[in-house]
Parts: C-alpha cells; structure tokens; sequence
C-alpha cells in the first residue's frame, strides 16, 4: 500500500466516524450495575468452588484416613490460614505496574489498629478543577487521587515507588512506553512516559528527596485539558512522608478476624455525595465492608456507591452501612451479632471533618 | 482497590474515551445500535477488570483490545440480540445509492469479513503498527499482514476514486 493510500484510507475512516451520529445510547451506570453483579458472581463461585476442592481433598483424606469415619460427627474442621500477599513479582510484572502495586510495597497491607488509611503522598498546588482529593491503600498500594467537579474532569493519581533502584519502563510490548526527559522537578531528575495508542494517558516521573521514585499518573477529561507545565507544577507542589487519613468513624472492641483490606475516601465528581469513604475487610475468605457517607438522597444519574444489599444505620448525620459482599456471613460477623452487630460497634464523629479520627480500629 | 474509588476513576474514564469507542465499535459492526452494544458490553468487562486495569496504565489499549475481542466473539455468538436493553432489533447497514464517499467506505467495510474489518480499523483508524494490531488482535503479526493484504485488495475493487481536493495536482 503506497503512502497516499494509507492516507486517503485514514481519512476515509475518520469522516465515517466522525459523522453525524443518534445520541449515545450506553450507559455507564448500567455497566458499573452489572460489572458488581458479575464481580459477587465470581467471588461466589471462587468461594463455591474453593468449598467444593476443600470438601474433596477432606473426603480423600478422610477416607485414606486410618480409622476414618470414626470421629464424632461435627468435628471442628482445620481452616486454612489467611493468604500473605505475594511480594515475587517478576520484572516484567513490576514495569507495568504502578508504584504501590500488591506486594511492591511494604506499606500496602493496612495495619490491625490505628488507622487504615495511611498515606505517603499529599498533593500541595492543584488547578482549580482539581478540588476533590481521595485517598487509597490496601492491596493495590496508596495513592492520593484528585478529580474534577464532574465526570469530564480529568483524574491525577500521586503514588511514591518503593525505594530501590529507578522504575523499569515498559519497553517490551507491543505498545511500549517511551521515555522522555521532562525538565526537572525540585532541581531533581524527572521524565515523561508516553506510550503510543494512549493519547489521554500522561505519566511524569521525578526523584523524590528520599530517593524514592514518585509518579503523577493524568487520564480522563478533555485533550484541551492537559498541559505539561500543569503537571510540573502539581508535582513541584507534592509532598512525601507518613500521614494517617482522619475518618469519620472509628470501631469499639473489633474482634481479631476482621483485618483491614482496602480503605478510601474519595470525593466522587459523579454523586450528590460530597464524600464517601468505606473499609474493607477480610475475614475467613470473605469481605465484609462497612461504608459511611453523608446521609443525602441521590439525584437522578447518581452512581450508586456502596454495597448492593447493606444493613445501614443513620447517625449525626451520617449513614453507616455494613454488607458481605461475597457471600454468607462469616462466622466471626456472626459471633458478633451479624452485620447489626457489627455496626453496633461504629462510633461516628460526625460531618465536620475537624472532629474525624485517625485512631479507627480499636480492639 | 477499594470500591468507590473503582467507581470513580472507571466513570472518568469512560466519560473521557466512551466517545473514542464508540466510534471504534461504530466502524467496526458499520450501525450505531450496535456499536452502542458493543461499547456497553466492552465498558463492562472494563468495570470488572478495572483494578487490574489501574495496575497497567494502558487503559486506552486493553479498552481497544477488549472491545475489538467482544465485535469477534460477536461474530460467533450474537450476544447482542440477548443483551439488548431497548428489545429493538438492531438497523442492519443500510447504504442509499449514492456516491458519497463516506457511505462508499461503510458499504466497503460491510463486505468485509470481521476479522479483516478489524485489522484495517485498528491499522488504518487507530494508526496501530502490525505488532500492536496483533497484540490487541490476538493474533501473530504474520496474520495481522494477510488479513490485510486480503481486506486492502478488497477494498480497492469496492471504493470509487475520491475527488481530488482543490487546487490539488495529480502526478
């Protein structure tokens, strides 16, 4: 195929696209709907079919067993212990990775007491677009996110690597990043990364103080948007060290079982909600989330946030929720009285975030 | 990752490329119905998919990718006509008998096999080199240079010479 040929085929396609076409007819609250509903499908089925292995594997022991057969019945079965998140990735695995990935961080498994939701990373200088700030840790790192006020608004995620040697690039797929030198960030060595067929993906990498690595990772809004010298003043602005993230909630006497998985606290640009923030924990396989948010009524296009089916209670203000969301109750959800139990066990502080604690889980 | 943050960041994002999508799907399938399908379908795997998503930051490329698989599958199993929210059978490519070289290129496409529309959206709309045609195709590159060695001599028996523009020479 000659140039001109290329040429005029792209420009073919473009103008079929680009033409007039009927409103968008699909919707994203219904993805979001249906992605859940198929997600507690898998973890159902994970669960059932991990419950059917196990159930085997104790029927060909029990029956290789000598003397088997011959306990009482309701013996108390061994449970397995918990997972321990994995921390061999390989190279490959790591250069796709963002900083904070599972088992690249020592930090990203929240502690037992004290506060779920630490954080390395604290924006400084924002655009004015850019006024809700989230925070997240857990199995997928920390991050700190800032949106804008409304879907079209760009999203900014900040994330520190763990310290060692430069982050790899990646530069072996189909669709590597390339890497090119940006100017530098606090007098420190800094660089973009691009990579071909992402046009709204903008990644800047700088040297931190510690050594450590730190990314600002921009996607969504409009190409009108971005602009390098944004990115280089939000970096220029962030800073680095150990926060806990104050909540408006905090547990009385949380029973061993129940460890921490995944916390936030977002400010969702697509909800009535000014701020919603939610614990996940994981106890004897299943997860078990308690959410609170201001107790206000969605408005129509809302993104629902939170569990399907909660048990919730309403305080100060506030609306707690509690659900399990793969499944039946854990026993140790059931030791404490169900989901209603375990939402006696809340306090909340209330709406002025002046008075929200970073001292949450208490035994 | 915790759930609203999914949510947050998922809806952003298909706020931001739904539009970029929708036109993939739309030269892809050649009716915006179910081009709309596709998307709805394609953004829900994204949903599901999406902490793994986050972890890669190629979110423009695995959407493609995953789009591109659910027009294949389709292929093989109309999904579609199961899934349709509105119950309406979706329009089948309708071409008036003009010249207009926009309706000339989605009869064009229509004539071609999927796989083969695939390659030539994917080469010639998406800018893809063939080794990334093939990686989002699934396929060696091998086959991604066949198939479109086949649709490009389709192609130029099927589409009318486009005008000139003016004050352009031909040499």
């Amino acid at each position: 195929m000659t140039a001109d040929e290329h040429r005029d085929l792209t420009e073919r396609l473009v103008a079929v696209a680009d033409a007039p076409a009927p409103s968008v007819g699909f919707d994203t609250a219904w993805a979001v709907r249906q992605g859940r509903a198929r997600l507690r499908r898998r973890r159902r089925a994970s669960i059932g079919g991990a419950a059917v292995l196990t159930a085997a594997v104790l029927t060909g022991t029990l029956l290789l067993e000598p003397g088997a057969g011959d306990g009482p019945v309701g013996s108390p079965v061994p449970v397995a212990p918990a997972a321990t998140p994995t921390t061999a990735d390989t190279p490959a695995d790591s250069a796709a990775r963002t900083p904070g990935a599972a088992g690249a961080s020592p930090t990203a498994v929240p502690p037992a007491v004290g506060d779920p939701l630490a954080s390395e990373v604290r924006f400084g200088w924002l655009p004015a677009w850019a006024a809700g700030v989230g925070y997240q840790a857990g199995t997928h790192g920390q991050a700190a996110t800032a949106g804008g006020g409304n879907d079209h608004s760009p999203m900014i995620r900040l994330s520190l690597f763990p310290a060692g040697p430069e982050p790899a690039v990646d530069s072996t797929s189909a669709f590597p990043q390339v890497k090119s030198p940006a100017p530098p960030v606090d007098g420190r060595t800094a660089y973009w990364l691009t990579r071909q067929g992402s046009a709204g993906d903008h990644i800047l990498r700088w040297l931190t103080p510690s050594g450590r690595w730190a990314q600002l990772y921009w996607w969504g809004g409009k190409p009108a948007d971005y602009s390098d010298e944004t990115l280089l003043r939000i970096a220029a602005g962030a800073s680095f060290g150990a926060w806990d993230v104050p909540l408006p909630l905090w547990f009385a006497g949380l029973t061993e079982p129940f460890r921490p998985e995944n916390s936030s606290i977002g400010r969702p640009a697509n909800s009535a909600l000014p701020w919603f923030a939610e614990i996940e924990f994981r106890v004897e396989g299943r997860t078990v989330e308690v959410t609170v948010s201001p107790d206000v009524e969605p408005v129509p296009g809302d993104t629902v946030l939170g569990p399907a089916s909660p048990t919730c209670r309403t305080e100060q203000g506030l609306k707690v929720c509690a659900a399990v969301s793969d499944g039946a109750a854990p026993a140790a959800l059931e030791q404490l009285g169900g989901l209603n139990g375990l939402l006696g066990l809340v306090r909340v502080t209330g709406l002025d975030e002046g008075t929200w604690t970073t001292d949450v889980l208490r035994r | 990752m915790a759930k609203q943050a999914r949510d947050a960041e998922f809806t952003v994002y298909v706020a931001s490329r739904g539009g970029w999508l929708r036109k993939v799907a739309y030269l892809l399938c050649g009716d915006w119905h179910r081009a709309d399908d596709l998307v709805q379908e394609s953004i829900t795997k994204l949903y599901v998919h999406w902490p793994r998503i986050g972890e890669v930051e190629n979110l423009d490329g695995y959407a493609r990718r995953v789009l591109v698989n659910t027009f294949l599958a389709e292929q093989r199993s109309p999904w579609w006509r199961r899934i349709s929210r509105t119950g309406d059978e979706p329009d089948v490519v309708s071409v008036p008998p003009d010249l207009d070289s926009a309706l000339d290129l989605r009869r064009a496409l229509a004539a071609l096999p999927p796989r083969q529309r695939a390659t030539v959206v994917l080469r010639y709309y998406c800018d893809l080199t063939v080794d990334q045609a093939a990686e989002a195709l699934g396929c060696s590159p091998g086959n991604v240079k066949s198939q479109s060695s086949r649709a490009l001599h389709t192609l130029r028996g099927l589409l009318s010479p486009r005008p000139a523009p003016a004050g352009r020479t031909t040499s």
